[in-house]
């Protein structure tokens, strides 16, 4: 079956009923236009318009797609953040590393007097 | 002796500084930065639908002049119950128990909070991959080692004159070693982000159809209200009467007119499907990037950038204080 996307879907219908708000547009310029009416339909289209793009956002947000991938984006950013502690550790590690060498030294400095 | 593993040593960091991979970290940054900017647009926008929604509700009151109430909440001052919390405060029509809940559209877009932080928290750990943070230790680590190990090798030569051969070798071992490492932890920043970029590639592109829809409807319920603005502001100079209205009237009406169309126009130029698309067109040219190999690719960092920047324009699109202004009163 062929994946819908309901942004595209939306899309086209907004642009629908923005055909039939510019036929309505072009009444206004009529000499005895009840220009008040006009805007009312205008009105009325528009809110359908906003409410399809609403309904878009719903579709996709109940969607197995759009849960899978919060899950895997989680999942993923889970996962990266443990590979950037374990290098920065890495890094306090040499740190660590290199006040046992200083350490040592001292300590052979110190008995180097006895030897 | 020490020479048997000194000049090998030496040899392999030589090596490896020369293959030492190039990991994006501008380019990541870039994305991240583009991922900030859209869902800083979305937690704006859904602050302008609220106040839209809100706009209404007043602006409905109004006209039929709606008695109201102060919830019994206003006359708490502590937190009280289990958990202990604040009552809620809010002016009601008489005989609401509580303030009104979210229309659809606000639940809707709240929903979506889900899809953001997940894009949001993926974007913060890929900077966190490349971030300079673990460089930084790493510097001082070398350092530390460098001086170590020329210490130690002055410390035994004093005692062991057969070692001070082997000073001159040593002295440098500790930031090699610690360069050594460097290379090795961007070998495996680069492991970790060809193997996580490309195996999320697709679900970021899910993600994106989320994040349009959201940013979309946004959009749509703040032209919603400013075209509703707007033509109530034409009303009076599209009226046939309008030759009645004093100069002083006419340009005032004009004036607020034209408020109201840069308004509009403003959040008109909001395009969210266009900067949905960058963003995935951005993650995908840094998979390809990254499973090539092939170092610095100009195409990342050209989408990275094309990206920002349409974030950046929704931003400042959708961000735009559209309802900040007197409140809408209904038509009757």
């Amino acid at each position: 079956m062929a994946q819908v996307n309901p942004n595209d879907v939306a899309t086209t219908c907004v642009l629908a009923l923005q055909g039939a708000i510019a036929k309505l547009d072009a009444l206004k310029q009529q000499p005895d236009a009840d220009v008040g009416q006009i805007d009312a339909q205008i009105d009325a289209l528009q809110t359908a318009q906003a409410a399809l793009r609403d309904q878009a956002l719903r579709a996709i947000e109940e969607s197995e797609a759009n849960k899978q991938a919060i899950a895997a984006m989680n999942s993923a950013a889970a996962n990266l953040r443990t590979e950037a502690a374990a290098m920065q550790a890495t890094a306090a590690d040499l740190t660590s590393a290199a006040e046992v060498v200083t350490a040592a030294t001292s300590l052979v400095a110190a008995l180097a007097h006895f030897i | 002796m020490a020479r048997n593993w000194i000049l090998p040593l030496l040899l392999w960091v030589t090596t490896l500084s020369a293959c030492s991979p190039y990991v994006y970290n501008q380019e990541i940054t870039g994305f991240s930065t583009g991922v900030n900017a859209v869902a800083a647009s979305y937690r704006s926008g859904q602050q302008a639908v609220d106040g839209i929604v809100a706009q209404q509700r007043q602006a409905a009151e109004a006209t039929v002049r709606t008695r109201l109430l102060l919830l019994p909440g206003c006359d708490q001052t502590e937190p009280s119950g289990t958990p202990p919390r604040r009552p809620e405060c809010a002016a009601v029509p008489v005989g609401a128990q509580a303030a009104p809940g979210p229309t659809a559209v606000q639940q809707h877009l709240a929903d979506a909070a889900p899809a953001f932080d997940a894009l949001k928290g993926y974007a913060a750990a890929l900077a966190a991959v490349t971030a300079s943070a673990d460089e930084t230790a790493l510097n001082q680590a070398r350092q530390c080692l460098t001086a170590a190990a020329g210490g130690m090798a002055l410390e035994l030569a004093k005692f062991q004159p057969a070692a001070a051969r082997d000073g001159p070798l040593l002295t440098p071992v500790g930031g090699m070693l610690g360069q050594g490492i460097a290379i090795w932890l961007d070998q495996r920043r680069l492991a970790a982000l060809r193997n996580t970029v490309a195996a999320v590639d697709p679900e970021v592109q899910a993600l994106g159809q989320t994040l349009q829809a959201a940013l979309a409807a946004i959009r749509a319920q703040q032209l919603l209200q400013l075209g509703r603005d707007l033509r109530r502001a034409a009303e009076p100079l599209e009226a046939t009467a309008v030759s009645r209205l004093s100069v002083a009237g006419y340009q005032s009406n004009r004036a607020a007119l034209e408020v109201d169309i840069a308004a509009f126009n403003h959040i008109r130029a909001a395009d969210p499907a266009a900067t949905v698309s960058a963003m995935v067109t951005a993650h995908h040219q840094l998979a390809l990037a990254l499973q090539a190999n092939s170092g610095r690719a100009m195409a990342v960092a050209t989408g990275a950038q094309t990206f920002i920047a349409a974030a950046e324009e929704l931003k400042a699109a959708i961000g735009a204080p559209a309802t900040a202004k007197a409140p809408v009163v209904a038509r009757k």
